[in-house]
């Protein structure tokens, strides 16, 4: 990691947490509280989250994957894809549990600037922010795909989750006469994370 | 209104990208600490919502288990409790819960794909659920996780992993 991202300032950023699970929108706001952020709004339904981004002044969105019965991920790729949506650029990270391969696929697809696997590490959340803070990428606006270019896995992506999987995998137990199973190794491999 | 088709790629300056970067800022290790620090605060509330989701999801899976069909919208709903259980564990140090849950859900999804119902798998993953959650097994049962993943994974694999399934 460079100089640089070893600093965030989040104290004047709005983040909106879209989480249909009471829990986990109070993880996702103490741990940015932690990181200094101050203004940090959640929404519980994909229209309540529709609303409040079409209201403006969201600077980062913190979506969960099961947003609107597995539907985050549609709604980023059709935030990407209106043209004049007051959030159309902002950085959008997508969280996601127990997923499909199909599942994975569609979140590289949506448009979302990262992925962050739950359960969420602070480690992890942080290096994601730091990487969107100083490494922006261009957006692609294309007819199969808008959103940030997927091509940036030669630059060096925040590697954390990697070698957090990595660590997990080593110093997880045996299970099922194996290493415990890891949770979407594809979103690491194609670099979306 | 849908985009106008282009084909293009710009960097385009946010707003997040401009003041993220400013002065003054918290270094990454106070950040990290911070916010670890604030994940430790909630585990009392945590440990509500682990109790409120397994009563939900005790409910769910009985309900389930009472329905030949499979997927139903019981199971459904037990895959969703599932994961929202799965997802919580670990970040409070929770790990067996966030193991035995995963496992959890890849049978529901398993079940679903070969559309069959095994009510005694879901209420054996239940009951797993229900052990490791407490803090007494956090505490001291970690050498017993082991066994306790490979018998779940038996039941797990009894049926076929979904071609491509690798979540």
């Amino acid at each position: 990691m460079k100089l640089a991202e070893q600093h965030i300032n989040l104290a004047q950023v709005n983040f909106l947490v879209a989480d249909e699970n009471e829990g986990g929108r109070r993880v996702m706001q103490s741990i940015l509280q932690g990181f200094g952020a101050v203004f940090i709004h959640h929404t519980g339904s994909l229209q309540a989250t529709r609303d409040r981004l079409m209201f403006g002044g969201i600077d980062v969105l913190i979506c969960d994957f099961f947003l609107g019965n597995g539907r985050g991920p549609d709604f980023v790729k059709e935030l990407r894809r209106t043209s004049n949506h007051p959030a159309r650029y902002i950085p959008v990270l997508i969280t996601c549990g127990h997923l499909t391969a199909r599942d994975v696929g569609r979140c590289r697809d949506s448009g979302a600037n990262l992925v962050l696997t739950k359960p969420v590490s602070v480690q992890a959340l942080y290096e994601r922010l730091a990487a969107i803070a100083h490494r922006p990428r261009p957006f692609v606006d294309h007819e199969v795909y808008a959103g940030p270019c997927r091509r940036f896995r030669a630059a060096g992506a925040p590697n954390q989750i990697e070698r957090r999987m990595k660590n997990k995998t080593e110093a997880g137990m045996e299970t099922r006469g194996r290493a415990v199973r890891v949770p979407n190794p594809m979103i690491t491999s194609t670099g979306i994370q | 209104m849908p985009n106008k088709k282009t084909n293009e790629a710009r960097i385009v300056p946010t707003r997040f990208t401009q003041i993220a970067r400013q002065k003054p800022s918290i270094s990454r290790e106070d950040a990290i600490e911070a916010g670890q620090s604030a994940v430790t605060e909630l585990e009392p509330e945590y440990l509500e919502w682990v109790d409120g989701l397994l009563r939900e999801l005790w409910s769910a899976v009985d309900k389930a288990g009472q329905d030949d069909t499979f997927p139903n919208p019981y199971g459904e709903e037990a895959y969703g409790l599932s994961n929202q259980i799965r997802n919580l564990g670990a970040t409070f140090d929770y790990e067996a819960v966030t193991h035995v849950a995963d496992s959890f859900c890849e049978l529901i999804h398993r079940l679903t794909e070969a559309k069959r119902n095994d009510p005694h798998a879901m209420r054996t993953h239940l009951n797993a659920l229900r052990l490791v959650s407490t803090p007494t097994f956090k505490r001291e049962g970690e050498g017993e996780l082991a066994s306790l993943m490979n018998a779940l994974g038996q039941l797990v694999d009894h049926y076929p992993e979904p071609t491509g399934n690798i979540g």
